[in-house]
């Protein structure tokens, strides 16, 4: 599913680069449950913001099913994100004005979908995640366990091949964490790829293998 | 449209959780858009209006050209008149009229009311109907008439109680009574702008108004408008090409038999013209002609608060924006393009300006009334339609959709461009990305203040040119005279009796306690009305073209006592100065200047035209007076010459007498009432006292330099507070820098000169903007100053260092908290 060759990002220092990636060289299959970790600084959550997209400047090359990201364009590469990846923050970045089904909704909503269909999809999703009795609660109002639930509930309700998950339990105890997990093992069997950002080795043990990332080099795969 | 709904949704949302920040914003930019819209209500409806009848697009002016002059007139004699409309063809219908002051008193204080003298067929052709009665038909207008009457309908209203029986009843105008035959439709304010139509009297009834002075069969008595409805299918070219058939004839009848032969030449090749009578712009409007460029002008002013408005919100938006970068980085990742959040921006904005817009009709209307009540004078009272249109709905739509852009485009575009990856690691702001915005935002508030400064330069220049004429020597002392103007037509007095009841008048008025002196005239200063004539200076060669036009009053001996105005040379007229003694005259110095250059003008000659057609006579200059102003205080002094009232050609059945009085005139009113009422009670009396006449004439001024002056403080105050905002902004990211730089050392007067350096410079930089806008746009008011130029360098250093001075205490309130914040709080603030 994911091809990456050589791949670089560098920040300008002076006359030099601060190299962030070095020489990144990996595949992701379709279907597996991938975990990325290493210190603080490796350069973990930037390759995570590289597949998904959201980082526009590096070097290399970047397969996505058989997409050659690098010569795409920012708005092919835009699109390709839409189409393709979910992303789940250790934050959850739920947004605080809109109810958790507005919320639920606005994935859809960029995706030029009809309203009527978005309802039913946003309903589904909510019975899917049991969410339903929350659906008119305000983020504020839900717990940090709540709320990446529906974080992740946000992350797979446009049907993405590839979930992008940043330290998804960072921010939970470890009954919340484990029951994200639980969640992302079922997604992960129902068809899924999913590549997450931990530190935590228990959770990283949910997944099928371990990536890890020293001073931006791939130390072990 | 649903995601659009939703966006709306989303946004009011968002504002309704912010409700300081709304209220704030709509009502800056109610506020904002009230003003415009009031002043675009104005001009809507001394301008842009049609005439409240039916298809006012066919109406056309009818007007007439000599060929000496490119301009056209618009005034007509009755014969011209009965000659059109006798003879015209080409119009499906043609009316005159004349708009006049009647007075509803039988003797005493006048009251007047605004009315008309039309043709019968003035109604018809206009298509107005009755609310109830008749109005007038052609056969009401007929040589020898009795008369009729037709009201307005807010005359019925008011005076009527809108009562149907008031139909049959007896009308008192001016001494006379007329019949009540109909109320003309509700909404119809006749065919003058800036006028409501009270009463409605045929052109016949001038005669038994004016009696034996009657202007119906005067060839010289230019006082009728004229209007034609172009039949169907006709246009405005062709109807002048068939008047001009006509003209010839036309203008042959009625020749003018008191001109010299070579004028009467001049007016047998006179030519009609015809303009578009449907608005102010280009139909009549005397309002239109005084108030066009001020109305102009304050729309501009009230465009430069807008925009400021509109800068102090994208401000504020920026902030916001700034505050919402995680969400746009959440939104952009969920999927959003950029175009999307923009237009989700853009909908909160446009959700709050059309707010605005809807509050801003409101004040609108409530401005544009006030505005209407400010250039209504004593004398003058203003009647303006300002019922709401769809032009003024559509303009303060435009305003709304506007503004909305013009605030939220430039934070939108601004916010929208955030780094993707700040979302995955955290959702913190990019110190780029702040700084960016913040440039955006100082550039915002330069912009402000150079706006800023050419509203207060604008400001300056109208302050000090109504100052200029405020404080202008007019030539006579404006304080302390009371003046009352006395018409005895109504009393009965034959033109023989009129020397020695105005005499007598005189005598009562200078008995009087508390009255200095009292003197009688035609005409008095700053009236509105004139009296010149060509003259023929002894010894004087005009130059080839020159007329020696010269301004007359007639006045007793006590005039230049009773008005101050000074003796230069000679003496004034006294007792000896009589009907039958040799023709005397005092001049002004201008006169004497300009048509007895190097000599001694006292005891030269003038000759100008006599009583009868193409007599002359002889006046010898007996005195040399102080210039004094005459028609305006803007006037360059004119040629000005009095003659004795005791030699005037005529005695006419009005004159104005003026009180000079020790203590406040107006309360000397009811005591000169009762005085000339002892003389006769049926005498017809309006009083205004001379300061309030001059003031009338300065409305223009006033109304300028008060609302200026009142939009020049705004947009001080809006830029004040754009300039604190961003000061307060910028010192609150830079506490940890100002924390570290105190750690380090720094004292709290280098901290204090480091935020005012940054204001300094915004200022700098928008003074110098606005130095070169202030430059440019004055340019287009210079001919409405006043005794300064619009580079005038004393208003533009004032406006700069009032500016400065507002700009530099605005920014040190922040510059001051940043020099007491604490090093330590500060370096864990982040």
């Amino acid at each position: 599913m994911i091809r990456l060759r050589n791949l670089e990002k560098f920040y300008p220092m002076g006359v030099g680069k601060y190299f962030v990636l070095r020489q990144i060289t990996m595949d992701i299959e379709e279907g597996e449950f991938v975990t990325i970790m290493g210190p603080s600084g490796a350069g973990k959550t930037t390759l995570l913001c590289i597949l998904g997209m959201l980082d526009g400047a590096w070097s290399g090359e970047y397969y996505l099913l058989d997409q050659p990201v690098h010569k795409l364009s920012l708005k092919q590469r835009a699109e390709l994100n839409k189409q393709y990846i979910g992303f789940v923050f250790q934050q959850y970045h739920l947004l605080d004005g809109l109810t958790v089904a507005e919320n639920l909704d606005i994935p859809l909503s960029y995706r030029d979908i009809k309203p009527s269909e978005r309802q039913a999809i946003v309903a589904d999703t909510l019975d899917r995640f049991r969410i339903v009795g929350k659906k008119d609660l305000f983020p504020s109002q839900l717990s940090g366990g709540q709320q990446q639930l529906v974080a992740v509930a946000r992350a797979v309700i446009a049907n993405p091949k590839l979930i992008l998950a940043d330290e998804p339990t960072g921010n939970l105890h470890s009954s919340q964490g484990k029951e994200i997990m639980e969640l992302f093992k079922k997604l992960n069997e129902e068809g899924t790829t999913i590549i997450q950002v931990t530190h935590n080795e228990t959770w990283a043990a949910y997944s099928h293998r371990i990536i890890k990332l020293a001073d931006g080099w791939i130390v072990k795969n | 449209m649903s995601t659009l709904l939703q966006d709306l949704r989303y946004g009011l949302r968002l504002l309704a959780k912010n409700p300081g920040f709304t209220a704030v914003v709509i009502l800056t930019l109610a506020l904002g858009i009230g003003a415009n819209t009031a002043i675009f209500s104005v001009i809507n409806a001394v301008m842009l209006r049609m005439l409240p009848v039916e298809k006012p697009e066919q109406l056309v002016q009818i007007r007439f050209r000599s060929p000496r002059s490119a301009d056209a007139r618009t005034t007509y004699t009755n014969p011209l008149w009965e000659q059109v409309r006798d003879h015209q063809d080409v119009f499906s219908g043609v009316f005159a009229w004349s708009p006049q002051e009647f007075d509803l008193a039988d003797g005493g204080e006048a009251r007047n009311v605004h009315g008309i003298y039309a043709s019968g067929a003035y109604f018809s052709t206009l298509g107005v109907r009755p609310a109830i009665g008749r109005l007038m038909a052609p056969e009401d207008d007929r040589r020898g008439c009795g008369g009729v009457a037709v009201l307005g309908y807010g005359f019925w209203q008011q005076h009527y109680a809108g009562a149907e029986s008031a139909i049959g009843s007896l009308l008192r105008l001016n001494g006379h009574s007329f019949p009540v035959i109909g109320v003309t439709q509700r909404g119809f304010f006749g065919t003058d702008v800036g006028d409501q139509l009270a009463v409605a009297l045929p052109i016949c009834a001038e005669a038994i108004i004016r009696g034996k002075d009657s202007l119906l069969d005067h060839r010289s008595g230019w006082w009728l408008l004229m209007m034609g409805r172009l039949a169907p299918g006709t246009r405005s070219e062709q109807a002048t090409a068939h008047l001009n058939v006509l003209a010839p004839q036309i203008f042959a009848a009625c020749v003018p038999p008191a001109w010299r032969l070579q004028d009467q030449e001049v007016f047998k090749s006179y030519t009609f013209a015809t303009t578009p009578a449907a608005t102010g712009l280009t139909g009549y409007s005397g309002l239109r002609n005084q108030y066009e460029r001020p109305l102009e002008i304050l729309m501009v002013v009230v465009g430069f608060v807008l925009l400021i408005v509109c800068a102090n919100i994208a401000s504020l938006m920026m902030a916001r924006a700034a505050a919402r970068q995680r969400e746009f980085a959440v939104r952009l990742s969920l999927g959003a393009s950029r175009a999307r959040l923009i237009r989700q921006l853009l909908t909160e904005s446009l959700a709050l300006s059309t707010t605005g817009a809807l509050f801003g009709i409101l004040f609108g209307q409530w401005g544009s009334a006030l505005l209407v009540r400010f250039v209504s004078t004593t004398t003058n009272r203003v009647f303006l339609d300002l019922s709401m249109d769809g032009r003024v709905l559509g303009f303060a739509a435009a305003m709304g959709i506007v503004t909305g852009l013009l605030f939220g485009l430039l934070p939108a575009w601004r916010a929208t461009r955030v780094s993707l990856t700040s979302a995955m690691k955290g959702g913190e702001e990019q110190p780029s990305e702040s700084r960016s915005q913040f440039r955006s935002g100082r550039w915002i508030v330069a912009v402000q203040v150079a706006l800023s400064l050419v509203l207060l330069v604008g400001t300056g220049l109208f302050v000090r040119t109504f100052t200029n004429l405020l404080t202008l020597n007019p030539g006579f002392d404006r304080k302390n005279v009371l003046m009352v103007s006395v018409n005895v037509h109504n009393a009965g007095i034959s033109p023989g009796a009129r020397v020695p009841f105005y005499g007598q008048v005189l005598e009562r008025l200078k008995s009087l306690p508390g009255v200095v002196s009292v003197s009688q005239s035609w005409l008095t200063p700053i009236s509105g009305l004139e009296w010149n004539q060509d003259i023929q200076p002894q010894g004087y060669q005009p130059p080839a073209g020159e007329m020696p036009l010269v301004w007359f009053n007639g006045v007793t001996p006590e005039y230049f006592a009773t008005l101050r105005t000074p003796l230069v040379a000679g003496r004034t007229f006294d007792s000896g100065d009589t009907a039958t003694s040799p023709r005397v005259a005092v001049v002004s110095e201008t006169l004497a200047r300009r048509f007895f250059p190097n000599v001694d003008p006292i005891g030269k000659y003038f000759r100008m035209s006599g009583p009868d057609p193409g007599s002359t006579e002889q006046l010898q200059i007996v005195g040399v007076v102080k210039d004094s102003k005459y028609i305006s205080l803007r006037e360059a002094d004119l040629p000005f010459a009095y003659v004795p009232l005791t030699q005037a050609p005529f005695i006419p059945e009005d004159s104005s007498f003026e009180i000079r009085t020790a203590v406040n005139p107006t309360s000397m009113i009811p005591s000169a009432r009762e005085a000339i009422g002892g003389a006769n009670k049926a005498a017809s009396l309006r009083f205004v006292t001379l300061a309030q006449q001059v003031d009338d004439s300065l409305v223009p001024e006033r109304l300028l330099a008060m609302l200026s002056g009142f939009f020049g403080g705004l947009a001080l105050l809006l830029t004040a507070i754009g300039l604190y905002g961003v000061m307060a902004y910028l010192v609150t990211r830079r506490t940890h820098e100002i924390g570290i730089r105190m750690a380090l050392g720094a004292r709290q007067g280098s901290i204090l000169r480091l935020v005012l350096r940054d204001s300094a410079v915004l200022l700098a930089a928008g003074i110098a903007i606005g130095i070169a806008g202030a430059f440019w746009i004055t340019q287009f008011v210079r001919h409405l100053l006043f005794g300064l130029t619009p580079r005038d360098t004393e208003t533009l250093a004032v406006a700069v260092v009032v500016l400065l001075a507002v700009g530099l205490l605005a920014s040190y309130l922040p510059a001051r908290r940043a020099t007491k914040v604490d090093p330590m709080v500060a370096l864990r603030y982040e």
